[in-house]
């Protein structure tokens, strides 16, 4: 009897493993559906069956396929699913399938690799683990979708390397202040600081007549620790270089940050009226100070401005003393440079076994999503800067944001970040910095550091 | 009777056999394929130049770990570690085995000590990713309910995650209060294994609460002491979710643990060869520091 239980239990295992292990392309996209965590899925495979006898009127006969799309982004997770269902409708012998939706991105891709079950679709990033993957030819080329032909060429270029365009942009982001007013009118300020003098002057009369703390920034995350110091680099040697020379020589690992000491006096200028603690801060710490009444200030990106102005106008109890500016890092007289970039885009993978079907609707899908009609439902949700041209009024942001995305498109600018640096260059100097913010480190000792750095460790 | 020849086995031992081989044989397979094979490959790549994805992988010897030592913040990195499972091991064995000899009480307030048992435990259920952002949302200077409550009693605000030294004493705090639950069960049991009639002995003999667990409790405690002060110092040595969203290695480097680096030589640069040698290290300081407590503290269960 233990014998018969023991040889049970071990079959049991055997086949249990043996299930787990078994991965074909088909049965993985029916396992696929089966997780799905878009809501259209069971609606969309009933409207792929039930206009069976459609397709079968069309001019062409099409197959059945499922695409796979792997979209990170949860907050407009119901937008897409829109677009999946106007899609499936239009097209219904093409199952769309978002798979995977809100899992880390690079966990997810490395796991897909390894075991070859790459999605259709991906969302793509600059960074170096979709660079490697471009290295081995597992992204698709954009440029030969009809829909990359409107996208401005600013954008396609942060989406290149190696001349591939990897991926297409879902919006633009780019770095904004963001006021309370109600403290500022307090310190004697009726109207947001348009320089750096200005800036400088508005936080030392927050500091001494109001007790607040006058300037945040979320250095907790990369980005927003960069942004503050890339906005340094622009407006302190901008004017000099010109448009795009910073960018070329930070990739190539030449540029010498300690050849500016203009950025270290106007660091050390602003460090001492940091709120303390924001050298840990999240984006969500920031918009709880700047909703406290924490902060007067604070520097962020557009994607967070819709959060903080509300938090800002529940402080406050008036919307109307929440006020937002592209970021006046410049000296007077002179033009304010910001920073801006492309956010996450969607790409394409290669795979050399798939049918013509799947190409084929892979084709459709990449050009319907970016038909400005359907494009306008993310836009509209995500509150990103559209990067197609928008049917006049279709444009959804906060009030106060609207009139910046034309001074924003006018604006001289340098990319983010995130998109210049290596991993280690990445890692090694934003803990520089956050140390600087935190007033724990010397912001000369960090930019020497970072010259040295971005020499040994950069890759194009 | 049939005399027994050496070595020969009757045909009920070698079916008893047989038996115990299948009801081993699920378990051995998944140690195998998910713990002995990767530990085999991770010996493998830290070998090689693999940078995760590509299928090729080629050869260079010692390259890997030659590179450590000449690794950017390898010492202050090493230091950290050594000083995170120091602090963790020595703060939790000692809060875990004070709590278990409060909750060993017998007799009135049997309840509350359920009560009291279970809320020392729950930190044990929640996941190393719970714990790190509850930890760092306590710790945030301006709106952490720790510095909320030093306002309070009018004390000033303490910079937890910004002020070298206190920021480690931070994450072994936090990581502390996770792993007390799990040790506090393992002393209980073990105080329970302790014969009462010791202790009735003792107080006939005259000794006092105080000499009684000096002399009796605390000598037979010892196994379980050794087995918490192995799994705890283990589990500090691997600690990653922790360190990583209380500080991520901040302020410098002076909280930037061995493990972190592995991840991020791993996922993040790709460099899968030098993740897997900073592995290979981890496994060895482990192993080492492991056989140094084990024969230490058996020698103290044989004194005793």
């Amino acid at each position: 009897m233990k014998k018969i239980l023991a040889m049970i239990l071990a079959l049991c295992m055997l086949a249990t493993l043996c299930a787990c292990a078994s991965q074909t392309p088909s049965s993985s996209a029916a396992s696929s559906s089966s997780t799905a965590s878009s809501s259209s899925a069971a609606s969309s495979s009933s409207a792929a069956s039930s206009s069976s006898s459609a397709a079968a009127s069309s001019e062409k006969q099409h197959q059945n396929v499922v695409v796979d799309c792997y979209i990170i982004a949860t907050e407009w997770g119901d937008a897409f699913s829109e677009i999946e269902s106007r899609f499936e409708k239009k097209y219904p012998w093409v199952d769309i399938q978002g798979i995977a939706r809100g899992s880390d991105s690079t966990e997810y891709l490395t796991a897909a690799i390894a075991s070859k079950t790459l999605p259709d679709l991906i969302c793509v990033d600059n960074d170096e683990l979709h660079r490697t993957m471009v290295d081995d030819g597992l992204m698709e080329d954009f440029n030969q979708f009809e829909c990359s032909k409107q996208i401005p060429q600013a954008y396609k270029d942060a989406f290149t390397y190696k001349n591939i365009l990897m991926a297409e942009t879902y919006g633009a982001a780019f770095s904004c202040m963001f006021y309370n007013m109600q403290i500022l009118n307090k310190a004697g300020w009726t109207a947001a600081p348009t320089n750096w003098e200005e800036l400088i002057q508005c936080c030392k009369d927050v500091k001494e007549k109001t007790g607040v703390a006058p300037f945040t920034v979320a250095a907790g995350k990369t980005t927003t620790s960069w942004m503050l110091f890339e906005l340094l680099i622009a407006n302190v040697c901008g004017d000099e270089l010109g448009a795009g020379v910073y960018e070329e020589a930070f990739k190539k690992g030449t540029f010498e940050f300690n050849k500016y000491p203009g950025i270290v006096e106007k660091f050390n200028e602003l460090q001492p009226y940091i709120l303390t603690g924001s050298s840990n801060a999240t984006e969500d710490d920031v918009t709880a100070y700047m909703t406290d009444g924490q902060a007067a200030m604070c520097l962020a990106g557009n994607w967070n401005g819709k959060q903080i102005l509300d938090g800002i106008a529940e402080c406050t109890g008036d919307a109307k003393l929440a006020a937002a500016s592209l970021p006046c890092f410049n000296d007077k007289g002179k033009t304010a440079w910001i920073s801006a970039t492309a956010e996450t885009g969607m790409g394409v993978t290669k795979d050399d076994k798939r049918t013509d079907d799947e190409k084929e609707a892979i084709d459709l899908f990449v050009n319907f999503f970016w038909d400005p009609e359907n494009y306008k439902v993310i836009q509209n949700t995500a509150g990103n800067v559209p990067v197609v041209p928008m049917p006049a009024g279709a444009v959804v942001l906060a009030d106060q944001m609207v009139p910046l995305v034309p001074l924003m498109g006018k604006a001289p600018f340098v990319t983010m970040g995130f998109n210049l640096w290596s991993s280690e260059f990445k890692d090694a100097a934003n803990r520089d910095l956050q140390d600087c913010i935190a007033g724990l480190a010397n912001i000369q000792d960090a930019v020497n550091d970072m010259t040295t750095l971005v020499k040994t460790s950069h890759k194009e | 009777m049939r005399l027994k020849t050496p070595g020969h086995r009757s045909s009920r031992e070698r079916q008893r056999l047989i038996t115990g081989i299948f009801f081993i044989l699920p378990s051995a397979v998944l140690v195998t394929m998910f713990i002995l094979i990767p530990v085999i490959r991770v010996f493998y790549y830290s070998f090689t130049d693999w940078n995760g994805i590509s299928p090729h992988k080629n050869f260079v010897g010692l390259q890997n770990y030659a590179n450590l030592t000449t690794m950017n913040g390898f010492g202050t990195m090493m230091t950290a570690t050594l000083l995170f499972a120091v602090g963790m091991t020595i703060l939790t064995i000692v809060i875990s085995f004070v709590v278990a000899m409060a909750l060993d009480k017998k007799g009135k307030g049997r309840i509350s000590r359920g009560f009291l048992r279970s809320a020392w435990f729950f930190p044990t259920l929640l996941s190393g990713t719970v714990v790190g952002i509850l930890w760092r949302t306590m710790y945030d200077y301006n709106n952490g309910v720790i510095n909320k409550i030093i306002a309070q009693f009018g004390g000033t605000p303490v910079n937890w995650l910004e002020t070298v030294g206190l920021t480690n004493f931070a994450i072994i705090v936090g990581a502390t209060w996770a792993r007390i639950g799990i040790c506090v069960v393992i002393f209980m049991a073990g105080l329970q294994g302790i014969p009462q009639e010791l202790y009735e002995a003792a107080a006939i003999d005259g000794a006092t609460e105080r000499q009684r667990r000096k002399f009796i409790t605390i000598p037979l405690m010892a196994p379980s002491i050794t087995i918490n002060m192995l799994a705890t110092s283990i589990a500090a040595y691997k600690a990653y979710e922790l360190p990583y969203l209380i500080s991520n290695g901040r302020p410098g480097e002076t909280t930037l643990m061995l493990s972190q680096r592995i991840v991020f030589f791993g996922f993040t640069t790709h460099e899968y060869g030098r993740s897997s040698a900073l592995a290979v290290c981890l496994i060895v300081i482990i192993t080492i520091f492991s056989l140094i407590q084990l024969i230490v503290m058996r020698r103290r269960e044989d004194i005793t």
